[in-house]
């Protein structure tokens, strides 16, 4: 008797009589959940480069400009009002246009606001506590006195952001039946940790590949810390490696550590988990491109050598991470939100 | 008379579509002078049909295709016996202004404007030019209305629209048998006579006639003494026994032969075809009503391409 | 706070005169008075934060910064003695048994035309007249299942119905939340009294929509369809939908497949049986009604007639509660049910009677003229407030349109104190409350009270400047009866077989 291959069991349980939810309200939650994840990404990194600049002191005005272009190219945003004046205006600029401008798709206020406009529009499918943050979240960006506060300590401001989204999602975890509304959250929230977190790596790479043998031993350790911060890794990767910076341990930690939670191997694993979850409670039995493609990189990422990445070369590496990630939240759509 | 009918309506899409809805009245009323011996749908691609009566009396069909498709096909075949003599509008004792009896609110709907029938100067205009006065027979009035408007209108295809209000035929002096048959309704309302529109087939009975392969329009006048009265405003005719009422109406959008709504992005294109016959004998397989589907093509879920490039490189964002 | 408080002739819910409340207020105004106006005012600011963060709100949409705006709270209660209440209540049971019993006619043998209790021209000439709705299988025979009715009170105090909203009547969320906001920031005042509970109207509502569901079923799939989030009673839609459990829809989420509604899930198509739709009629089925709707679902009232699908309430109801067939429901219910108005209307003149036309004409500084068919406080004219121009060009209007208007004196509504600027002050209001009608008639006690918070005006509605009160209705107060203490003395009693709880 031959073998019927059998998808495998999701480790996140299905509840039996799953509730129907409206391929509407599975889009709106999915993208409600990846801006909360973006904004807080977005934050972090606004945070980490203006103590960043901090740190390195009075830097060269060449190495200033790409610092904060770095902030752009991970978010993919054109500076659409960054272009003219003083170089030594450049950060509050770009600082300013990612947080509080609304033309800008990345901004954070965007961001907020469209986490929020999709949450409005499935008030019934999360919980109230869920609702009160994350409107709670975006008054506080979008309130009068919000400028002021930023202005006082941007700092603050940002951590208020980070804070917000994380009690967010701390909230869905705790006060959401982890049924498909649920699992959808989760989808969304690791498919764009994944994306932002491998756009970080290919860029700061780039920087400080191209920088080459010009920068000190010191500054380089701070950039080395910086990177590690912005995807909120530093304390686990000091931890793990006993705070010896060298790139390929912060890229092999950052793409292949099995258990932190902001690894690329790990949000892929449970992006890939939410996906045979989500089949599994909406009744089908075939294996959509999503699960696919996430099960396929899982596996890829479960067995890589860390040297392998170096052979591609790291940014080369995640570019091909990207588009995987692409192609399974393109699938998701096709497969669940086509109304 | 004994008739038979065949509509054929074709609706062709440029590109696929998905969830068609479509109502239809195609059946054949049952009248005093009128009798459907036989009715029959046959509808591609294949669905159920249901059917109800709309608040005139009128049978609704309707049915839906919820899958991908390029083209609907209906045909509605009809066996009717008429039994309508040509009316004499003049030979009766109804006299102008006919006061309608206060209790009667049921012609309330065929005496107001409404939809495509709007009021307007060049109808007051065109109304005094009846000349009706007090006390004369009612059916000379409406003659005198019917022999005006064949005298200042033509025929003419291509000038208004479906959608055409009577001030369009007023403006332009020409339109469709749909115009005239509104034109007419709406005097008939300014004179104070109830006039209602009705949607049928015609019999081409040797001489000519326009609207006769398509579906056609013309307009019925109450007379207290006798009833509705048929005239057909576009063939200058009075209603006789090879016209075949199918739905009655305050104009045409309550009685439109076929109305849908589709979901996708294309052109539509709708050809209609009629055809009738005299028939000597009713034939052998006559059935009061039967449903048929027609082999016409539905295609998968995928055939449609949701991803286009466009696509591809604004992934990141929603689709807002 | 009450210090210069003036009752100004009119009828004063709390004070029969300055310094003297009714008994129904005297514990409000004895806690008040201890409280003050800043501790008083520290809780309006509480409860507008509570608002705004919940997202209670209602849109506006010519509102240039945010489209959502907080439907303004007053604090200070509205309270509805037991014996005023019962009234109410009988009379509002029996207009909405009227009003259903009139629309059953009308969409069938329409008796109340043919006894000429009605003017038939009223009913064919009215927008809200649906004549699709023709011997239509309507499900239990209901068709205002969800009855709003507007209720003043005049300078002495009599309760009259100045409209009746058995279409979509909104508001019902805030009755709720208002209530909720109220226990959060104030719950020392409820202690002074016995408030019947409000909070069951969810519950209600959806014993309502169960009782429609074509097929008995313990679990009929239930929808609320809304326009969307643009449209400005959103969160109700969507409070409601939550409240009950039941999935909220746009047009776009559902599609008719042969004689059934279902709606588009991430697991595919899934039936649909109760609809209770907050879209307005003429944009519930784009093949039946106006072809141009985008916010409907193509073939909806085919599935409704064949019984596959309730709609809550049912289409054409408008005809029922339209300003000019307002006058006639006192004769409605005579006609149906042989009874005297328990509730009086207020005196109409209907705009179509060319005499009534003529005392209109010649008395437009004297009279409140609304349109028939609007809602909202839109196409109106205050007589007596407006200028000769605007009152110029509403005789036009009503020659041009006699159909589309009425005429009522205008009623000198009762006021109630509101909280403004660090004290109170007499503001004019009405109160709307909820009448559901499933398997028997359920009056929600309570209701929203609207107050004019512009000073003098006489216009409650939220589009132009209303607020909202909490509603209190008491229970009756048995003879003899002694107030439960606070503290009941049923505290659970450990008995020493409890685990201790895990510490260290």
């Amino acid at each position: 008797m031959s073998q019927i291959p059998f998808p495998t069991v999701p480790k996140f349980s299905a509840s039996q009589a799953a509730r129907p939810m409206m391929a509407r309200d599975a889009d709106a939650m999915f993208w409600m959940s990846r801006y909360v994840e973006r904004a807080e990404h977005v934050a972090r990194l606004l945070l980490v480069n203006s103590n960043l600049l901090i740190d390195v002191g009075d830097l060269a005005p060449k190495l200033l400009q790409q610092q904060w272009q770095s902030v752009l190219t991970i978010m993919r945003t054109e500076p659409a009002t960054t272009g003219e004046g003083p170089a030594r205006d450049l950060g509050p600029r770009i600082a300013q246009y990612m947080t509080f401008d609304g033309d800008n798709a990345n901004s954070l206020l965007t961001c907020l606001s469209r986490a929020r406009e999709n949450a409005r529009g499935i008030r019934e499918n999360i919980s109230a506590e869920m609702w009160e943050a994350i409107n709670t979240l975006y008054w506080s960006i979008r309130s009068d006195d919000a400028p002021a506060r930023f202005e006082e300590s941007p700092d603050d401001f940002y951590r208020q952001v980070m804070t917000g989204s994380m009690l967010f999602q701390g909230l869905t975890d705790h006060t959401l039946a982890h049924d498909q509304r649920w699992l959808f959250t989760q989808l969304a929230k690791y498919l764009e940790r994944i994306d932002v977190t491998c756009r970080v790596i290919e860029t700061k790479f780039s920087i400080l590949q191209s920088a080459g043998g010009q920068m000190e031993a010191a500054l380089r350790n701070i950039q080395w810390m910086a990177v590690l911060r912005s995807c909120c890794s530093i304390e686990a990767y000091r931890r793990h490696y006993l705070g010896e910076m060298d790139p390929l341990r912060v890229a092999s930690f950052l793409i292949l550590e099995r258990s932190f939670p902001r690894s690329v191997r790990y949000a892929v694993d449970m992006a890939h988990e939410a996906t045979a979850a989500i089949r599994n409670e909406t009744g089908t039995l075939s294996i959509d491109p999503a699960e696919r493609v996430l099960g396929r990189l899982n596996a890829q990422l479960e067995y890589a050598e860390p040297s392998e990445i170096l052979k591609e070369g790291v940014p080369a590496y995640v570019q091909k991470i990207q588009s995987e990630i692409a192609d399974a939240g393109l699938a998701v759509q096709k497969r669940y939100f086509l109304y | 008379m004994l008739l038979k009918l065949t509509h054929q309506t074709d609706l062709t899409y440029t590109d696929l579509i998905s969830e068609s809805v479509m109502e239809l009245r195609m059946a054949p009323r049952q009248e005093q002078d009128q009798h459907r011996l036989s009715f029959t749908l046959a509808i591609g691609p294949p669905t159920s049909a249901y059917n109800y009566f709309d608040w005139l009396g009128n049978t609704v069909h309707w049915f839906t295709v919820a899958s991908f498709h390029k083209q609907i096909r209906i045909v509605a075949t009809s066996v009717v016996e008429t039994d309508r003599p040509i009316p004499a509008p003049a030979g009766n004792a109804d006299l102008w202004p006919a006061k309608p009896a206060a209790t009667d609110y049921q012609t309330y709907d065929f005496c107001h404007f409404h939809g495509p029938v709007v009021d307007s100067p060049a109808l007051r205009q065109l109304v005094e030019h009846v000349k009706a006065r007090k006390g004369e027979p009612l059916g000379a009035v409406a003659m005198r209305l019917f022999d005006l408007i064949h005298e200042r209108f033509t025929f003419k295809k291509g000038v208004t629209k479906a959608t055409s209000p009577i001030t369009d035929i007023l403006e332009k002096g020409a339109g469709v048998c749909q115009d005239f048959t509104q034109l007419m309704i709406g005097a008939a309302r300014l004179l104070g006579i109830p006039a209602r529109y009705i949607s049928g087939l015609v019999h081409p009975d040797a001489s000519k006639y326009v609207g006769a392969t398509e579906t056609h329009a013309w307009c019925e006048l109450l007379f207290p003494s006798i009833g509705w009265v048929g005239f057909d405003p576009a063939n200058h005719r009075l209603v006789g026994a090879n016209y075949v009422k199918v739905a009655i109406g305050r104009d045409y959008q309550d009685v439109a032969p076929n109305k849908g709504r589709y979901s996708g992005k294309v052109q539509e294109s709708i050809d209609v075809a009629v055809h009738s016959e005299e028939l000597k004998s009713i034939p052998p397989e006559l059935a009061a009503e039967r449903i048929q589907s027609l082999a016409i093509p539905t295609y998968p879920s995928g055939s449609m391409g949701y991803l286009d490039p466009n696509q591809q490189v604004e992934h990141q964002q929603q689709q807002q | 706070m009450f210090d210069q408080y003036q009752v100004d002739g009119l009828f004063d819910e709390m004070f029969v005169a300055p310094g003297h409340p009714r008994p129904h207020y005297s514990a409000v105004a004895s806690r008040l008075k201890v409280l003050g106006s800043s501790a008083f005012n520290k809780r309006v600011r509480m409860a507008d934060v509570t608002f705004r963060n919940q997202g209670i709100t209602f849109t506006v949409y010519n509102d240039k910064r945010g489209v959502e705006k907080i439907f303004p709270f007053d604090l200070m209660p509205r309270i509805i003695p037991a014996n005023e209440w019962d009234l109410i209540e009988r009379g509002l049971v029996q207009r909405i048994t009227a009003l259903n019993l009139f629309c059953q006619d009308i969409y069938r043998d329409q008796r109340i035309l043919r006894e000429n209790i009605v003017p038939p021209e009223l009913i064919y000439g009215a927008k809200s007249f649906r004549r699709e709705m023709f011997h239509v299988n309507v499900p239990k025979n209901i068709y205002i299942h969800i009855c709003g009715t507007d209720l003043v009170r005049d300078k002495n105090g009599a309760y009259f119905v100045l409209e009746d909203n058995g279409r979509t009547p909104s508001g019902v969320s805030y009755v709720l939340e208002n209530r909720a906001v109220m226990k959060r920031v104030f719950p020392t005042l409820f202690g002074a009294y016995r408030v019947r509970a409000i909070e069951d109207y969810p519950y209600n509502l959806l014993q309502c929509l169960k009782h429609l569901a074509p097929t008995k079923s313990d679990d009929p799939a239930i929808a609320v369809l809304t326009p969307g989030t643009y449209n400005s009673a959103y969160f109700e839609h969507s409070f409601l939908a939550r409240q009950m459990g039941v999935e909220l829809v746009e047009g776009r989420d559902l599609i008719v497949d042969n004689a059934f509604v279902y709606m588009r899930t991430t697991a595919g198509l899934r039936r649909v049986d109760v609809i209770y739709r907050r879209v307005d009629d003429d944009f519930l089925d784009p093949l039946c009604f106006r072809g141009d709707s985008a916010l409907g679902v193509a073939g909806l009232m085919n599935a409704y007639r064949c019984g596959n699908v309730a709609l809550v309430n049912a289409p054409g109801t408008g005809v029922a509660d339209d300003k000019a067939i307002y006058p006639f429901v006192p004769d409605m219910i005579k006609f149906y049910l042989g009874q005297e108005a328990i509730l009086p209307n207020v005196p109409t003149y209907i705009c179509a009677r060319e005499s009534d036309r003529k005392y209109v004409l010649e008395n437009l500084d004297k009279l409140v003229v609304k349109s028939t068919n609007e809602s909202g406080g839109y196409g109106m004219l205050m007589g007596h407030q407006a200028a000769q121009k605007e009152r110029d060009e509403f005789a036009e209007l009503i020659r041009e349109d006699p159909r589309n208007y009425i005429a009522q004196p205008v009623v000198e509504l009762s006021q109630h104190p509101s909280f403004i600027d660090d004290r109170f002050e007499g503001r004019r209001i009405d109160l709307r409350p909820y009448i559901l009608y499933g398997e028997k008639v359920i009056v929600m006690p309570g209701g929203l009270t609207r107050v004019a918070l512009r000073k003098g005006s006489l216009v409650v509605n939220s589009s132009q400047g209303g607020g909202s009160k909490d509603t209190w209705v008491l229970e009756e107060e048995e003879p003899g009866e002694e107030k439960l203490p606070i503290t009941s003395g049923q505290l659970p009693v450990a008995d020493g077989s409890a685990k201790p709880i895990a510490a260290r």
